[in-house]
């Protein structure tokens, strides 16, 4: 105990030099805290945003769908597999889609698009696309040839509300068909490559447009009640549809949003490696001029009988004291930005454009998790332990008689 | 009864460009509860000499036997702990631990002989009432005279009950009045306790008090007197 005792007293010793490398490793912790934050709730963001509005938690498709997105690969049995994933202890919602590739035609222009025939009480259970409706309503009871657009699509097609405009696309047999809809509700995702493509009609309408039985889907989306639950809940329900249907995971089905997610703690953890590293100079730094400073007194403390392992000791604690008080300031500093810009967000709407063309958030809200900050500890440690060595040699190299004889 | 032995003991630095014998074939030895001083000129070999009987240095040949151990014979971990257990210091200067008090710094080496917590602090507060010091035993070497601070240090060498107490130029940064109580305190502990003092020293007052006085002059005995 009297050697960390005195390691703590150590550091201070030289109050301006120790308080110079802590605040170093404050800053630096504070940066490297921050902009990892700052990723990861980008990252996050981008994710639940895909997950609440674009792809669900789990899709279900036709194996064959997956190679060759025609619509002649369905599921013709909806009603049984919705009801059976329905039951699952880990399922929020399921929704089915009749998914098919037309052409959108106002009387100005025209663009190719994805219709999602969904039911709308079956869909407001899985996206939460009906609360980014920024004209109108996600559909009404009154008429069943309505149609759902983006407010990109509707200032491209030069239309608004009540706007009528022309669909055209394959039937069941695969002939071209045209049908008209009106424009019953306008919406704005974060994700303007989701907006330029992506419609809404009616299925059961869709349905008969096309002659499809009505059990018939080209995707069924699951929403569940929590992602942490994601690989049990696809397991399950795999093992409840059987092989004949393809189910993936929103990881499977955007592998790049996958792999961000994995590899954004990898990230964070370099981030933080190399902002370390580099602190670790300073403080490997302060502890050889503190070492040389107290050359003599450690040859006392050698000669009256101290021994190397416990010089170790005491060096350790001295760079562990260092090095973990600029960390506990700087992960106390970061936590508190992180959590007044988690609440308040970071505005970024000058860049809206940019960020929302590929799927982003324009407003940034800083997030981070427990596992982080089992990785600072880690590092912290490790950056500690590497910062003593060179210290540790130079100070156990001594003869004890040699320094004390030197004036 | 003999508690040093010193056979035919040599120390040659050769790192200088032309070797150095500091110590060149000594003979002695120390009785138990003996109170030496050894003098020369500066250079003459008194701080090599006390390094090597303290197991500081090792010597290049020759023998040192304390209490019937020839400590050139132990591994440097087993010196680091036979100094420990056996030997008491006072340097002349950075004898302290400034960042411990008084009552810390003798507490420390008991700490390092695994003495439990309540022994040490009884012993640390009776050493120092034995110098004088019980008023001071919180403040830290920086709030202490040099005088006072040479006490703690004597105090602390007491303190692990050592077999013997080397101490190097211990009043050489005192002054007068220092020295003197310096002395008296530790004549005292040799008369009362028996314990064995051996001194280097360039100066009068410590010889004065010495009662074995051995001159040592390019690394050899020149004279070796008993008073």
């Amino acid at each position: 105990m009297e050697i960390v005792k005195i390691a703590w007293r150590n550091i201070w010793r030289n109050k301006a030099r120790s308080l110079v490398i802590l605040i170093s490793v404050c800053i630096g912790m504070v940066g490297g805290i921050f902009a990892t934050a700052a990723m990861i709730g980008m990252m996050n963001q981008r994710v639940d945003n895909a997950i609440e509005t674009e792809i669900s938690h789990i899709q279900l498709h036709n194996p064959k769908f997956i190679d060759n997105q025609e619509q002649e690969f369905y599921i013709d049995t909806t009603d049984e597999i919705v009801n059976k994933i329905a039951q699952s202890e880990y399922v929020s919602g399921v929704s089915r889609r009749l998914k098919i590739t037309a052409m959108i035609s106002s009387a100005e222009t025209a663009a190719g698009v994805v219709i999602n025939g969904v039911i709308p009480s079956e869909e407001k259970n899985v996206s939460d696309l009906h609360t980014r409706i920024v004209e109108g309503d996600f559909f009404t009871e009154n008429k069943s040839n309505e149609i759902v657009i983006s407010q990109n699509m509707a200032e491209k097609l030069k239309l608004d509300i009540k706007s009528k405009l022309v669909l055209t696309f394959q039937d069941a047999n695969g002939d071209i068909i045209s049908d008209s809809y009106k424009i019953c509700g306008i919406y704005r995702t974060k994700n303007q490559m989701f907006d330029e493509m992506q419609i809404f009609v009616k299925m059961d309408h869709l349905n008969k447009i096309c002659g499809y039985d009505e059990n018939v889907a080209q995707e069924i989306a699951v929403l569940l009640k929590n992602n942490e639950q994601l690989t049990e809940a696809a397991t399950e329900i795999k093992a409840l549809v059987g092989k004949d249907i393809s189910v993936r995971t929103w990881k499977e089905i955007s592998p790049d949003l996958g792999m961000m997610t994995d590899m954004m703690a990898q990230y964070s953890g370099y981030i933080l490696f190399i902002i370390l590293m580099a602190l670790a100079f300073g403080i490997i730094n302060t502890m050889l001029m503190a070492i040389l400073e107290r050359k003599k007194e450690l040859g006392m403390m050698m000669a009256i009988g101290m021994n190397k392992s416990k010089i170790r000791i005491m060096i350790v604690w001295e760079t562990v004291f260092l090095t973990f008080t600029g960390t506990i300031m700087g992960v106390i500093i970061a936590q508190v930005l992180v959590s007044y810009f988690g609440r308040t967000g970071i505005d970024l709407t000058m860049y809206a454009e940019g960020f929302e063309s590929i799927g982003y958030d324009a407003v940034l809200y800083p997030a981070l998790n427990l596992e982080f900050y089992v990785q600072v500890v880690v590092l912290t440690v490790f950056t500690a332990l590497f910062s003593a060595i060179f210290p540790i040699r130079r100070a156990i190299k001594m003869n004890p008689a040699e320094v004390l004889r030197t004036e | 009864m003999k508690i040093i032995e010193i056979k035919n003991l040599h120390k040659i630095y050769t790192e200088t460009a032309v070797p150095v014998k500091a110590v060149n074939g000594i003979d002695l030895s120390f009785d138990q509860g003996e109170f030496t001083a050894i003098v020369g000129p500066s250079g003459s070999g008194k701080t090599t000499f006390l390094n090597l009987i303290g197991g500081l240095d090792k010597p290049t040949d020759g023998e040192v036997i304390i209490d019937g151990i020839n400590i050139g014979s132990l591994s440097s971990k087993q010196v680091i702990d036979f100094r420990l257990r056996n030997i008491g210091f006072v340097f002349q200067a950075y004898n302290l631990i400034p960042v411990l008090t008084a009552k810390e710094n003798v507490e420390f080496i008991m700490q390092l002989q695994n003495q439990n917590k309540k022994e040490r602090e009884e012993r640390a507060i009776e050493m120092l009432k034995a110098v004088g010091l019980e008023e001071r035993i919180n403040n830290r070497p920086a709030k202490l005279s040099g005088g006072e601070q040479q006490r703690v240090a004597v105090a602390r060498a007491l303190a692990s009950k050592p077999k013997f107490i080397l101490a190097d130029e211990p009043t050489a940064n005192l002054d007068s009045v220092s020295t003197s109580n310096l002395l008296d305190i530790m004549q005292e502990l040799n008369k009362k306790e028996n314990i064995t003092f051996i001194f280097s020293t360039h100066d009068q007052r410590v010889v004065d008090k010495a009662r074995r006085i051995i001159t040592i002059d390019d690394g050899k005995v020149k004279s070796d007197v008993k008073i």
